[in-house]
Order: C-alpha cells, then structure tokens, then sequence
C-alpha cells in the first residue's frame, strides 16, 4: 500500500503535464460523457485527452474497453476477498424455475439496482438455458447445476464477462454460488417466493427462497398464485426439512394463555404458539392459521405439494 | 474513560435498569459520579459514523482522525489493521459487530462509528450499541460516486441523521476540475435523498498522506466542519419520572413507591403523577428516603422510597411510573423498530409472522403484546418496523428500549426501541386481534 503511492502520484504528474500540453478538457465535456456512460471523471479525462470532444463516439468505446480491462483486472484482485453478503433469487416458468445466488461484501451492494439487474439477467439466462431440458419420469423435482462460463445474456455476451464487468463497476468481490434449474413432473406448476421481498418487479430475490411443485384438481377459494405464495412464505418461515406423510389426524397446539403481567386478578390472553419440533412440512401447523396443519390447508383447497426447495444465502 | 465506552457505559445502563439488584444501584451510583465530573466540561458528545465503499478510505480516515487528534492530546492513536477487525463480542447475546473510537476537539467529544453495513447499523442501533447524529460520506475522488452510494445515504435517513459532511479522498491523485465535478455530484445525490446538497460542508484531502503525517491539514478541517454543524437534540429535561419497581402500604399515611429516578428531580412536596397501567393518580412526595434516611431531594440515578400522600396501596402496581405532573405520557400503542435474535444468539430457529402476540418487558412493566410488522414475515437474524397494541395504556416514552421473551420457553426472542408513540386504541373483551383489526 504504501509502495504503491509515490508511483501513482508520479503518474499523476505526468498526466497533469500531458493535459497542459496537448488541450484543455472542458468541465461540460467531462459531465455530458460521466453521464452518457457512468464511468468515472478520471477515465472520461483520460478518454477526452486521447480523441477530443469531437470525437465523443471514439470516447465512449475507449472507455468501455478500458472498463472490461479494469473489470477483469478488479475480479483478479478483489476475488480473495470475503462475499457474505448477497441474494438469492427464483424464477419460474411453468414447470421449468431457476434458482441462482449471488453474493457480495456488503448488504449496501446487494440493495443497489445495478447488482439486482444482474442476479436477474443470470436468472433470466439459466431459465432459457433450462428450458428445454428434457426430464425423467418421476414424483420429484429433477436438479441440474450449470457453470457461470456455459451461460449468456440475452446479447450473447458471456456471463463471466458480465459479472467481472459488475465487479469493476461495484468495485467489490462477487461471487456467483449457485446456479441451479429445477424440472416439474408433468402436470405439476412450479411457484417461488422469496423473503424478504428485496427483487425486482418480475424476480423475486431475497436472502430465502422456496420453491414447490403444486397441483391443484380444482380451482379452490382463492387462486393457485396465491396459495403457492402462502405455502412458500410457510416453508421460509418454518424451515422444513422434508416433505412428510399426509397424516389425516395431525396433532395441533392451541396458543398458550398467559397471566396478564403480575397481576392474579386478570384474564388471561391468548399468545401465539407453534411447535417448533415438527420439520416435515405435510404435518407442521400452518403458518398463517395455526390450528390446522399444512396438509390440511392444502386439502380444503384440492391442492397437492409434490416436492419443495429452500434456500437461505450462505447455506450449503 | 473514553467517550466510546461511556457511549457504550450508558447503553448498558438501559438494560440494567430493568432489574433492581444492588449490582445495578452500584453502577447508578457510579455513573452519577461521572456525569458529576463530566458536567465540568461543558463538551457535548456527538454520534459520528463514517459510510461510504469500503475501497474508498473510510477506515484509513478513521485511523487518521485518531492520529492527528492523539498528537493534540485528543485522542488514543488507532492503528489501521486494529479499525478493520472490528471487536466481534457477545453481550446478553448480542454479537457487536462494529467498531468504536473516540476522539474530541477543543468544543466537543466524539463517538466514531466505521459502518461496515446496513442491517448491522440497524440492528446495533435497536439493541442501543450505535447510534449517529453525524454521517460522513467519504468518496474516492478517482471513482467518485458509486452506484451503491446512495444505499448509504438511504441508510443515513433512516437512523435519523439529519447532518453530513462530505469527504473528498484521495484528492492528491485527481485534478482540480474532476474535484469540483464529483463535489458537484456529491452534492446533488444529498440533495436527491433529503438532504442539505448546498449546505453541507465538503473537505477535499487526501486520509493515507494524513495518517503518514505528510498533510494533515484535510482531519483539521474535517473536525472544523462537525464542530460547526448543529448540535443534536438530545430532550434532557429536568421533570422528574420514575419507573415504579415495588410499593409498600402505610396505614393512615399513603404508599411508599420504590425505584430508580430515570430523569430529573424530585423534591419533598413536589406534586407527584402516578401512570399506568390505565391508571392516573395525582398525589404529592409527603417524604422521601434513601437507605432509610429522609432527604430533602432526590435525582437522576438515585434508587429511593417515596412516601405518596392519600394513595391506596392496591391502586399501585409496579410498572406504573411516577413523574412530575404532565411528564410521563401513556398509551397503549406505539410504533416499533425490531431485531429478532437469531439462532446464534439463543434466539428463534423458525421465523414469526405479522400479529404475532407475545410478552413484551419494557421498564419494570410486561405486558402481552400484538405485533403487526411492515414485513409479513420476520426472520431470526433481521429486523423491521412494526406498530404495537397494548392491552392496557402504559408508560411510554420515544427511545425506550424493550425485550420480547417467548411465553412458552421464557427466554428472550427479540429487542426494539420505541420510535413513536401513537394514540391510544381500545381493546375489546381481551381481544387484542380484533381490536388491531379494526384500524
């Protein structure tokens, strides 16, 4: 750190005496290109100087070029760096979701637009990669695990040139952790939800997710999209570890009644309560009512639950 | 002791006062002993928190403020690497993840704060370990904002800073022009998110020549400028309030109240308001003892018996607070910020969801609870905003710090402070549901 000052000053200097000699680069110029392309004051200078402020064009693709360098260069030296912070997100299409995290040094990056956008664009590349796989017969949600390098964006750019372009913008360690796509037996729609509720407007991202593979014989009370949504936010919520039998006679805990403070004379109030020692999905008490079971729930709804997934950031 | 510790002295206080073991009145006594010295100085303590990208300098900032105030006798020398590590403790199963620093200039004491990330600020500051009344925002001349920058003031808002300044690092690298356009860029994202774009003071320097002792005019007149922004509301009135811990009847003469004074002073005769638990009593201090001596008056910290003229003793309840009248305000609604435990810290392995109804301990009182989060789900490890319903109006005050505790285990699941008071509701027939369901 401390070798490395006097040598960046020295080249400061010698830009300060190449701005004097060749031209003067104008506050406006600097602002008008900042603002056309976002990269700092001190890349658009030295873009200004080489081509001038009549030549904005050349200016622009010299700086987008050096910004791959720098971002290529920034991954190599930030990727020892420690990524605990991030978020994971679930799309969905029919019977095809994909589930990708993406982590970062600080929660102040994963709550900017620009690492959003690109959770999403990795999510939108590993569904349309997904999409075509052809599944095995069976009752379980089928997982494959794709490679950042066998990925693109919607203009066929690479996603490792994508995420190392981020990291050069972001200026912090990203790490992608997962990149996994899930397959639904026929007749069953995937669902996912995530919490919080931290994605975009067509993602959902969060620090969990869950996905399930539902069907429904018959439209029950209220719609699918809004049943999967509460056994989603029940799975986050409770963390399952299986799936379970369907038991029909499933034992369910009333809120306990506690004493109104110090008080012997009060009545007493109902508190909420829920078995926390229960972790098969089918026979735990539901979130949102307490006094019946999730299979109970799913059941008043003709609705069935094949298989479920959840994943909380920074898990195995 | 330096203002970090006495930042962080106090904060144990709030948590300490809940109990009323001798433990807790050797250390009031204590800290009526250094407020007493401390009153002295006439410098006030200010909560200062540098945000910014971490490659930016923020932490090479901080350790130059402690080096150029340490050579005036203001400050112990922080070194680099003893910033970044950050003490990671384990306090009433809290883990502190931030690092504090004090440093003073001839007008005022600072409490420093490097911030190393939002829901660890938030959740510091609910559990009453970090607070900022001050934020710099430190951005590297040669990258200039950053797309995440305006995250860090969006966190500034939300802990209620109301004063910044700007610091313009590694400006030794970059040319004047470039200096005037991210000042300029700077200005106009603080503007854009609330705040006084024009009005607030920007330092251009550069933090490493500082902390290698080359150019330390840039700390100068960093400490010039937080000395000159306004001085933080801190509402230190002098009306006297007291949380009730225990009561005792004297026949013929009223009911002695015990506790600790929370704040201002009480004298003999002093007109007395008792509150809570959907109570008002007026009365009058016709004595009051310490240790089993009368005294003539009684203040902040001091743990005393209050002889209460006229007062039937099965009217009394701990939990109710006694102040002077007008000075302790009840409801039986307020709005919340919440940390739920996580696992780690003895918490919660499952999460909760909105209306959830539990124990909340706050003072000396408890009382059941509904909580109706802005989050309809809530995680161990997280925090949110949420507004309370009461089933009793009780004593409540902005700032105050409360514990929930799980009905079937007893231990503690969550810790919030009160951010606002709202009015009162009423509460039908015990049922806290239907009467939040109402609103």
């Amino acid at each position: 750190m401390f070798a490395r000052a006097p040598f960046v000053r020295l080249l400061s200097t010698t830009s300060r005496n190449l701005a004097e000699a060749e031209k003067k680069v104008s506050k406006e110029a600097l602002m008008a290109l900042r603002k056309k392309t976002g990269y700092s004051y001190v890349n658009c200078r030295k873009a200004l100087i080489q081509f001038g402020e009549n030549d904005m064009d050349s200016a622009v693709k010299w700086l987008k070029e050096a910004a791959a360098k720098e971002g290529w260069a920034k991954a190599a030296k930030l990727g020892t760096r420690v990524t605990s912070n991030g978020l994971v997100s679930v799309v969905t299409d029919n019977s095809t979701a994909a589930v990708v995290e993406l982590s970062c040094e600080t929660d102040f990056v994963a709550r900017s637009g620009a690492f959003k956008d690109l959770l999403s664009n990795i999510s939108n590349s590993v569904l349309a990669k997904a999409k075509p796989q052809s599944i095995s017969s069976g009752s379980k949600l089928q997982e494959f695990t794709y490679d950042l390098g066998d990925l693109t964006d919607s203009d066929g750019k690479n996603m490792r040139e994508v995420l190392s372009l981020s990291i050069g913008k972001l200026g912090e360690n990203m790490t992608v952790r997962r990149v996994k796509a899930f397959k639904a037996p026929e007749g069953t729609t995937l669902f996912g939800a995530s919490h919080p509720k931290d994605g975009t407007d067509d993602i959902p991202m969060g620090r969990f997710i869950s996905l399930i593979a539902l069907n429904q014989s018959s439209p029950g009370s209220i719609s699918s999209q809004q049943l999967a949504g509460q056994i989603c936010q029940h799975i986050i919520g409770m963390s399952p570890e299986s799936l379970g039998e369907a038991a029909e006679s499933v034992k369910t805990q009333e809120g306990l009644r506690s004493q109104e403070g110090h008080d012997p004379n009060a009545d007493p109030v109902v508190v909420t309560n829920i078995d926390e020692s229960e972790t098969a999905l089918l026979r735990q008490a539901f979130m949102l009512n307490p006094s019946q079971s999730v299979h109970e729930y799913l059941k008043s709804h003709n609705a069935n639950i094949l298989d479920f997934v959840r994943v909380e950031l920074g898990s195995e | 002791m330096n203002p970090a510790a006495l930042s962080a002295f106090t904060r144990s206080l709030l948590f300490n006062r809940c109990s009323t073991s001798s433990f807790c009145n050797s250390i009031t006594r204590n800290a009526v002993a250094f407020f007493a010295t401390a009153a002295a100085t006439p410098k006030i303590n200010v909560n200062v928190g540098t945000i910014g990208h971490i490659d930016h300098g923020k932490t090479t900032l901080t350790s130059a403020i402690t080096r150029v105030q340490a050579k005036k006798g203001f400050a112990k020398h922080i070194k680099f690497d003893e910033i970044d590590k950050g003490k990671e403790e384990k306090k009433r199963g809290i883990t502190i993840n931030v690092a504090h620093i004090g440093y003073e200039s001839p007008l005022r004491r600072y409490s420093h704060t490097d911030c190393p990330g939002h829901s660890d600020f938030i959740k510091n500051m609910i559990c009453g370990t970090s607070q900022m009344d001050v934020a710099v925002l430190v951005i590297a001349a040669t990258d200039g904002v950053m797309e995440q920058t305006k995250e860090h003031l969006i966190l500034a808002k939300q802990v209620g800073v109301k004063n910044m300044a700007i610091f313009i690092n590694k400006a030794d690298l970059v040319e004047e022009d470039d200096l005037d356009l991210v000042e300029m860029e700077a200005r106009e994202l603080l503007s854009l998110h609330g705040f006084n774009g024009d009005a607030t003071p920007v330092i251009r320097g550069s933090a490493l020549s500082a902390l290698e002792g080359q150019d330390i005019s840039c700390i100068e007149r960093l400490i010039d400028a937080l000395d000159s922004l306004p001085e933080p509301d801190r509402n230190e009135k002098d009306t006297f309030v007291m949380p009730i811990a225990s009561k005792t009847a004297i026949t013929g003469r009223g009911t002695v109240i015990v506790g600790t004074l929370e704040r201002g002073v009480l004298k003999k005769g002093d007109k007395v308001e008792i509150k809570g638990d959907g109570q008002t009593l007026q009365t009058t201090a016709s004595d009051i003892q310490v240790f089993g001596k009368s005294v003539k008056e009684v203040r902040a910290g001091d743990h005393c018996g209050v002889l209460c003229r006229g007062v039937k003793g099965d009217t009394v309840k701990r939990g109710m607070w006694a102040g002077h009248p007008g000075a302790v305000t009840i409801t039986n609604r307020v709005k919340v910020e919440l940390y739920l435990l996580s696992e780690a810290e003895n918490g919660r392995k499952i999460g909760i969801r909105t209306g959830f109804t539990d124990k909340m301990y706050c003072s000396t009182w408890d009382q059941v609870g509904r909580f109706d989060m802005s989050n309809e789900l809530l995680m161990p490890g997280e925090h949110t905003s949420a507004t309370v319903l009461l089933m009793k109006d009780m004593p409540l005050r902005k700032g105050m710090p409360f514990t929930l505790r799980e009905g079937s285990s007893k231990t503690t699941i969550a810790r919030g402070i009160i951010s606002d008071l709202e009015d009162h509701v009423a509460v039908e027939k015990h049922n806290l549901k239907k009467s939040a369901e109402k609103m």
